[in-house]
């Protein structure tokens, strides 16, 4: 049987998101009534919409084909995921300057096409870059070396 | 009168040094990302949306709107020289643009697309102008019931007017009405959906979630395939069009400027339906259909205007009522939140320096565009050259410490990552984020409103439909959606879209 793959993952992906919304609402929150609503009765009424909305776009997959996808290298996605990420870890004990430096090296790595001493190059000048901009212009008020380091 | 008295009090806080500068900043900045293809003004703004915490309201806002309506103008230069549109509203641009150029005429393309988006952008400020006062005294008579209708009407409209299947442009609404739940409930203070995590408690960080909708799974869809090298086809000589050419551009200036206005104020409208819906008319209406795709000024006449009239436009319902048409007035109005004033008809009467200030700002930003534009044609061009490599760690390392610099919340961090991976696979899925950004700026807004409704009528859902200013918008949305789902006219409103 043909089956439209965007289709039937678009209406799971609905169909879960409005499950979780829905039933942490009616368990965990006070539903009220429709005088006095509770803290649950509007995130109900959206966790079940979008259980229907998912229920029905996913129904809609069968009996079409699906289009093929492209998705961009597993590495790719991985760096630039990691980056944010990278930073959030070491910003803290790092300080601003290295966990910076760390990021910026982080999301060169994303590139396949970028070469090692592009890479350098883009993380010393994307550090500068941002220490001028955050720490000297805008005074963001965090040291550039963590206690981590000294 | 009173009228000039407030655009003179605009004026008298728009061209104030501070706020000249930024709105240079924003407008140059604006130039730049809608030369780049592959930045739009929503990553852009998403990711100095922190930065402009640390400016004053009126800079910071001044700044943002010109970044938006500067890559109206900067999309244009390159889909004419290279045939590579910077901005979605520019692809139809690109069509006829592209072709003047190769016809050895791309300094008159490039003016009278220049010339028509100043035209447009002048007549779209002074419709905020007129308009601005008016409705946000009509929403000031607006309770609880009406405010909550007219919500509704805007996002139905929103949906309606974008483009893809409309079952998940819906629940692409609902998801976002649900994320912008998660956090205390301000009537009773009960955590919803924080997983006990008290970094959640203020909600979902509109920055990180713009970030990471707009910014990271931009940058994984570019990901997708090589970034082509591009070649600049023609060399800019002469920019003055000649008589027949500015002759042939008058009315579609008119009709586009028209249009777009039309469409801009609409949610969901806006700069991109107006650029195609402007083209298509101007096809459709021109005597000589057979000249649009191998150089017609008129490709580029009404487009150009159409999509900087829309950019405009798109205003009023922001600054008046608090709704934003698309995803870039979104963040528009959580810059306005961050900055501690509350959007609504109400920003008119509290905050009329912030309200007049930007309304006269953008039209000093569009003569700022106009003049400068031209003369840095060769300056843009060679931007082209900054390879993607270098373009997106910049952006990603840049806006997850401006995001950080917000509120120090190194969770807001991995909310970056969540969203990004998240939208970036629900567009593979066709669903487009806009709908999303929506629904989680206005569903807090929307339940507040539902809960008054329903305090104000007993729990009785009839209210909504008995009290007429509600009804009528209800019947609005009811018959935008009839609209879309008709197969006639859906039909037609695929049309719009497909490029030939």
């Amino acid at each position: 049987m043909r089956v439209n793959i965007s289709d039937l993952a678009a209406g799971a992906i609905f169909t879960a998101f409005g499950l979780y919304f829905a039933i942490t609402a009616y368990t965990g929150l006070s539903i009220g009534t429709a005088f006095m609503m509770g803290p649950g009765y509007f995130p109900l009424i959206i966790g079940i919409g979008l259980v229907v909305f998912g229920l029905v776009i996913a129904a809609k997959a069968f009996g079409r084909t699906s289009e093929p996808f492209t998705w961009p290298p597993l590495t790719s996605v991985l760096m630039v995921a990691a980056t944010p990420v990278v930073f959030g870890l070491t910003v803290r004990g790092l300080g601003f300057g290295p966990a910076t430096a760390l990021a910026a090296f982080v999301a060169s790595l994303a590139s396949r096409e970028a070469s090692w001493r592009f890479r350098l190059l883009l993380t010393a000048g994307l550090t500068l870059f941002c220490l001028a901009i955050f720490r000297f212009a805008l005074n963001l008020p965090l040291p550039i070396i963590g206690h981590w380091l000294s | 009168m009173e009228f000039i008295d407030l655009l003179m009090l605009g004026f008298s806080h728009s061209l104030t040094p501070t706020n000249l500068f930024y709105c240079l900043v924003g407008a140059l900045l604006g130039t730049l990302i809608g030369v780049l293809p592959g930045v739009g003004p929503t990553a852009t703004i998403a990711m100095l949306l922190p930065i402009t915490f640390s400016l004053p309201p009126l800079a910071a806002l001044v700044m943002l709107a010109g970044i938006y309506y500067g890559a109206q103008y900067g999309g244009s230069t390159t889909a004419i020289l290279l045939n590579v549109p910077g901005e979605a509203t520019a692809a139809v641009t690109a069509i006829d643009g592209h072709q003047m150029a190769k016809n050895g005429r791309p300094g008159p393309a490039l003016a009278i697309a220049a010339l028509g988006s100043f035209f447009a952008g002048t007549i779209g400020t002074l419709l905020i102008a007129i308009l601005a006062l008016p409705l946000a005294a009509l929403a000031l008579k607006f309770g609880a019931p009406e405010y909550f209708s007219l919500m509704v009407l805007a996002l139905v409209t929103s949906v309606a007017l974008a483009h893809g299947s409309l079952l998940k442009a819906f629940a692409m609404i609902f998801l976002g009405l649900a994320f912008g739940m998660i956090g205390t409930d301000v009537y009773t203070g009960a955590q919803r959906f924080t997983f006990g995590n008290l970094q959640l408690a203020d909600g979902v960080s509109i920055v990180a979630l713009a970030v990471g909708t707009f910014g990271v799974s931009e940058i994984l869809r570019n990901m997708e395939s090589r970034q082509a090298e591009r070649r600049l086809t023609a060399k800019v000589q002469g920019l003055l069009p000649s008589r027949d050419e500015l002759r042939r551009s008058i009315g579609p200036v008119l009709r586009g400027t028209f249009l777009g206005s039309l469409l801009g104020v609409l949610p969901g409208g806006g700069p991109l339906l107006a650029s195609f819906g402007s083209y298509s008319m101007e096809k459709n209406i021109s005597r000589h259909p057979e000249t649009f795709g191998k150089g017609a000024v008129e490709g580029i006449a009404g487009p150009e205007s159409a999509n900087n009239a829309g950019a405009q436009t798109s205003f009023i319902p922001m600054l008046t009522l608090g709704i934003p048409a698309n995803p870039v007035l979104a963040l528009l109005l959580g810059a306005m939140i961050l900055q501690g004033i509350q959007p609504g008809p109400n920003v008119a009467v509290r905050n009329p320096d912030i309200f007049w200030g930007l309304i006269t700002s953008m039209w000093i930003g569009n003569v700022m565009l106009v003049v400068l534009n031209l003369p840095l044609i060769g300056i843009w061009v060679r931007l082209l050259s900054i390879p993607y490599k270098a373009l997106f760690p910049t952006i990603l390392v840049f806006s997850s410490i401006g995001t950080f610099s917000v509120t120090g919340n190194v969770f807001d961090l991995y909310s970056i990552v969540f969203f990004g991976l998240l939208a970036y696979l629900l567009i593979k899925l066709g669903c487009e984020p806009a709908p999303f950004i929506l629904g989680f700026i206005l569903g807090p807004i929307m339940e507040e409103t539902l809960r008054r409704a329903m305090i104000l009528s007993n729990g009785d859902p009839l209210i909504f439909v008995q009290r007429p200013i509600s009804a009528t918008l209800l019947a609005f949305s009811a018959i935008a959606v009839l609209f879309v789902v008709l197969p006639m006219i859906s039909n037609r409103r695929a049309d719009i879209f497909v490029e030939d």
